[in-house]
């Protein structure tokens, strides 16, 4: 007994310093720039290539760079590339690097691009961008330069310097197999990190784009969104990424400790409706549900006003390729309750599937289930884990809620939309002539012809794919006040989740 | 098991074999209890592969993926394979993050420890002090302010009590650090708050116990005997009502450490603490069956430990008649 | 005994909300359309919450289904343990009674918040699951102590007396040990609803509990975490119901305990 007690004793006193000792102050002046995103579910390793959350994507960003980046309007600006030029066919590629070194010294050869790209194709890597570089002729590709790479498309694809901006596609050092202790060209040097704990960088005063102005940068993981809120507010940390509405509300409404960075109009909210599953398979019932879900309630409530009305298509307005002057979905309750009875299908039961992979998801389900029964659907929400939620809703949906980052919108429709996309569709669309819209596309040279068949995939989309958008939400980050140097920034654009410019104040 | 008949009278050798027993059904339990587990974990939809690599990976990149960590096999073979890594003290890999199960546990354990160790080094002494100063003065106004504090506070929700400590002393007042950041931000001053919310929530077990004991040894034939004999009132509370008071609530302190373990969970999650708690929420989130088996094989081994102690400081404490259950 | 009275008062306005309320919202005229997070007003006199809806009408009708199911799981589990309980301590086959306790006893050995997360995991959180999993969570500890509230020394001359009159052993068994241990069970079920009442809402703030469509004081409760500031009363008045529901409870517990000396 007494020997068990005073071991106990002994580990929990020897827990102590270990405690003080990560303390540290707090996410502000002095310390390490502490940023705070959630981190559950993440394969915790340090690969730039496998990000299927956000703090892997924050995480390659700090020791890796991309090509090409994602602007706010999600067109590619230069990063690691100087230039991006096509032949005349649109298969053949030359990318010309900027003078970069790995932070172990080396300078940045075409060989590592080469190989970067060999690796996210390679399926043992199971990489995000996968799908990007699978019609890259690996054999064919060459080093035209010490700082010329050519790449062999196997088709034509005029949206190529696109691919090299998005998650994923971080450029890694030739022969890398692991990424315990990762080497980059990023703005910060890997320290440490510890699996479910933070990842600790340094700053990397070689940048090609000029040194970091903070020292130290820590990624810490906090799951819970209250948390996240509290830790900025207590001064724990100096970012908090992904606040809800209302913790966006009390930023603002507090406004000393914190600030508010708002990206309007970064996510697109779906209400996906299976097209070939009863009882949406029904096309008056889909039209029905159009017209009774009331979208300026649903962004007054849910999301309190912090968002723009849907209008059934993917993005804000101001993306490249949106189509311009569709008229806006409005409610109408009436015709709404008339395509009901038509149908034949007063008070059927509808489930509409949530979980808690966004906050919004649970209330706008409740209040759609409200709306719903203005119109004599008998809407039910259900509250899915949010672990396999995705893939529940594909197999087993009905009406189901989802979101999209912003994206630029060939990628959205090409890797989302197309009959080949079997992993994101959620409602059961496919439409042959989408796909021939958009492989047309891809391989015109002429930009306005593009720009031409990709609004008219949006709106066949709108009308037919029953992928309802009820709402384009902001995205919200809170910052320590007093930070400068990080703007309001879309999820997957070049400048969201970028603390190379970050100074404390 | 095998002592023989006749040394089984005597009480020593008897209580021994008792032992013997209870070790050897301890063990059982323990081995349906992981099967429980493995099937419950099984029966989960999703499993790794396709939550690590989010919504947005293909179906073949999943495939790929449980074919590298072995999940493409069938249950029955991976629970053979683990149950005999386990026999022999191997508690396998994490399929998240590759390291050993033993490992990822003992991370978490230190901050656990700490954790119950401090909420019950305040709970303890606190409950025995609250429970003492009512149970003297049953219905005075001491008594019933402090019962009614201490229900209403065990009665409370953790996760209530703790949303309204950060929201009151973190997001609002500023003076205490809100989360621990996964161990990232952990300081000494995070544990305030959690601390407190576990102290409040099993306060009243022990505190409620102790004014039970002590309430019914003073009203006892044999201290209002010591009363009439004249022992002066220190004496008798100290020496007669405090230990006969006390002891009973031995009973109660293995149910405040499963209490104190169980809102581990609840506080753990809401406090970020990279603690047992925590580690068990994440594992069954992920599906990550190898850790999920080795906190269950955890769990067991403490509910169990903690009985067997519990029942062995009893028999000790009562005479041998006693045949407990 | 102002110690019952407070503990009336406390327990009986939520229990009174819980059955009452159902039946007295309809006569609250309530705002069309409401505005989320409005503060307190004519239309709405406690404001609204989160999403919306009157946090009034949430505090009436919230009550019904944590009371329903606290009671409902307590009922089916005492339905089962207490003839389980008095079976296997009349039995003479101690191994048989042995080995049954110590089956049970393995499901002690599961954290009830991890099971509730399984079962939500598989998707089963409809209010029958909740019911079943939590009653079959309390049962080894009420099997334990009917058993040794029935084995107490002092009962077994009563026992002996009986056996010599020629009682039938269902009798002696069931009935009179039954009626003798009751005592012992109300004061355990008092605490006991005080447990699972902790445990359905902690579930329901895991978000592994009630479907979230429920109106229900623990669902609102955590739909409304965020909004502590911008609407408190959506927040702090179910949370007052819980605890004033829980903490009344405790103390008529208590009270029983003062007064039959019962430990609980």
């Amino acid at each position: 007994m007494q020997m068990t007690r005073r071991a106990v004793l002994g580990t929990a006193l020897a827990a102590i310093p270990a405690l003080a000792a990560c303390g540290g102050g707090p996410g502000g002046s002095g310390g390490p720039l502490r940023a705070a995103f959630p981190g559950g579910g993440s394969r915790e390793s340090l690969d730039p290539h496998v990000v299927p959350q956000f703090v892997d994507q924050a995480r390659a960003k700090a020791c890796f760079d991309t090509l090409t980046g994602w602007s706010q309007d999600m067109t590619a600006e230069p990063r690691l590339a100087e230039s991006v030029e096509p032949d005349a066919t649109g298969a053949r590629w030359r990318i010309r690097l900027r003078e970069a070194t790995w932070h172990d010294g080396r300078p940045l050869t075409p060989d590592d691009v080469l190989y970067t790209f060999r690796r996210i194709a390679d399926p043992a890597t199971t990489g995000s961008a996968a799908a990007l570089f699978s019609g890259v002729d690996h054999t064919a590709g060459r080093a035209a330069g010490p700082r010329d790479v050519e790449i062999v498309l196997g088709a034509p694809d005029f949206t190529f310097p696109l691919w090299l901006g998005a998650p994923g596609t971080e450029i890694v050092p030739a022969g890398t197999t692991t990424f315990d202790a990762p080497v980059g060209t990023g703005p910060f040097r890997f320290v440490s990190f510890a699996p479910g704990g933070s990842a600790r960088y340094a700053r990397n005063d070689a940048y090609w784009d000029g040194p970091p102005p903070s020292p130290e940068l820590e990624f810490v993981p906090i799951d819970d969104e209250q948390a996240r809120l509290g830790a900025l507010l207590s001064g724990q940390v100096a970012y908090a990424h992904d606040l809800r509405p209302a913790s966006a509300r009390q930023i603002e409404e507090q406004g000393d400790r914190a600030a508010l960075l708002r990206a309007p109009q970064s996510t697109t909210q779906f209400l996906n409706l299976r097209i070939d599953r009863p009882p949406f398979a029904d096309p008056r019932l889909r039209e029905a549900v159009r017209l009774g879900i009331d979208r300026e309630a649903l962004v007054r409530i849910v999301l309190l006003g912090t968002g723009q009305v849907g209008n059934d298509m993917f993005g804000g307005a101001d993306l490249q390729y949106y189509p311009a002057d569709v008229p806006q979905a409005t409610r109408d309750v009436e015709r709404a309750r008339e395509l009901v009875r038509d149908a034949g299908a007063e008070n059927t039961a509808v489930e509409l599937q949530t979980s808690g992979s966004d906050p919004n998801f649970a209330p706008a389900a409740n209040l759609v289930a409200e709306q719903l029964a203005e119109i004599g659907l008998r809407a039910t929400p259900r509250m899915l884990d949010s672990a396999t939620y995705f893939t529940t809703v594909r197999e087993s949906g009905v009406a189901s809620f989802t979101r999209t980052g912003t994206l630029p919108i060939p990628d959205y429709i090409g890797r989302r939309r197309l009959s080949s996309a079997d992993n994101s569709n959620y409602t059961g669309y496919r439409s042959p002539e989408i796909d021939r819209l958009y492989a047309e596309a891809v391989v015109h040279p002429d930009e306005p012809a593009r720009a031409a068949n990709l609004e008219r995939i949006q709106t066949m989309l709108r009308a037919d794919s029953g992928a309802l958008v009820w709402a384009t939400s902001d995205w919200n980050v809170g910052v320590a006040a007093g930070l400068t140097g990080i703007e309001a920034a879309r999820p997957n654009s070049h400048l969201w989740g970028r603390f190379d410019k970050a100074v404390v104040g | 098991m095998s002592a023989p008949p006749a040394a089984a009278r005597t009480p020593v050798l008897r209580r021994r074999r008792s032992f013997a027993v209870r070790v050897a059904v301890a063990a059982a339990q323990l081995a349906a209890a992981t099967v429980m587990i493995f099937v419950l974990t099984t029966s989960l939809p999703g499993e790794t592969a396709e939550i690590v690599l989010g919504p947005d990976a293909t179906d073949e990149q999943v495939r790929e993926l449980s074919v590298q960590l072995g999940t493409d096999r069938p249950a029955v073979e991976r629970f053979v394979d683990w149950a005999g890594g386990a026999l022999s003290g191997d508690l396998a890999e994490s399929l998240v993050t590759g390291r050993p199960v033993l490992d990822e546990i003992a991370d978490r354990f230190g901050s656990t420890l700490l954790l119950t160790g401090s909420s019950l080094l305040v709970t303890i002494p606190l409950a025995v002090v609250v429970g003492v100063l009512a149970g003297r003065r049953p219905g005075s106004g001491a008594d019933r302010v402090s019962t009614t504090t201490v229900s209403a506070l065990q009665a409370a929700p953790q996760f209530a009590v703790g949303l309204l400590l950060v929201a009151l002393f973190s997001l609002q007042l500023g003076w205490l650090p809100a989360t621990a950041g996964g161990g990232a931000l952990l300081t000494p001053a995070v544990l305030v708050l959690p601390v407190v919310v576990l102290v409040a929530s099993q306060l009243g077990w022990l505190s409620r116990q102790v004014r039970q004991g002590v309430l019914q040894t003073d009203r006892s034939p044999h201290v209002t005997h010591l009363r009439r004999l004249g022992l002066p009132e220190r004496v008798v509370v100290w020496r007669h009502v405090l230990p006969g008071g006390v002891t009973p609530s031995l009973q109660q302190l293995a149910r405040i450490v499963e209490g104190t373990l169980g809102g581990v969970v609840v506080v753990e999650s809401l406090f970020a603490l990279p603690g047992i708690g925590a580690g068990v929420v994440e594992a069954v989130q992920n599906r990550d069956l190898p850790l999920v088996q080795g906190y269950a094989v955890l769990a067991a081994v403490v509910t169990i430990g903690l009985n067997l102690l519990v029942d062995l400081l009893t028999a000790r404490l009562t005479p041998v008649r006693d045949e407990s259950p | 005994m102002r110690t019952g009275a407070l503990g009336t008062a406390l327990a009986g306005v939520p229990l009174a909300c819980a059955v009452l309320g159902p039946l007295l919202t309809p006569l609250l005229s309530v705002g069309e359309a409401a505005p989320a997070l409005a503060p307190p007003g004519p239309d709405h006199l406690l404001g609204t919450d989160a999403l919306g809806r009157d946090v009034l009408v949430l505090a009436l009708t919230g009550g019904t289904t944590v009371v329903g199911l606290t009671i409902g799981a307590l009922l089916l589990s005492y339905l089962v343990a207490m003839p389980l309980g008095l079976v296997l301590a009349a039995t003479r086959r101690r191994w048989a009674a042995t080995l049954t306790q110590r089956v049970l006893d393995v499901l002690l050995v599961l954290p009830s918040l991890v099971v509730l997360l399984v079962l939500a995991g598989t998707g089963r959180r409809g209010v029958g699951w909740l019911l079943a999993a939590t009653a079959l969570l309390q049962l080894p500890a009420i099997v334990r102590l009917v058993r040794s509230a029935a084995g107490a020394p002092s009962r077994r001359v009563a026992l002996e007396t009986m056996a010599q009159s020629g009682e039938p052993w269902w009798r002696i068994h069931l009935v009179e040990t039954g009626r003798f241990v009751t005592g012992p069970v109300l004061v355990d079920a008092g605490t006991r609803a005080v447990m699972v009442l902790g445990l359905l809402a902690s579930a329901s703030f895991l978000g592994v509990g009630l479907p979230p469509d429920t109106v229900d004081w623990a669902v609102v409760i955590e739909q409304n975490s965020a909004s502590l500031f911008l609407a408190p009363a959506a927040l702090l008045v179910p949370a007052a119901l819980l605890v004033a529901l829980a903490a009344g409870v405790n103390l008529l517990v208590d009270r029983v305990a003062d007064r039959t000396g019962a430990v609980s």
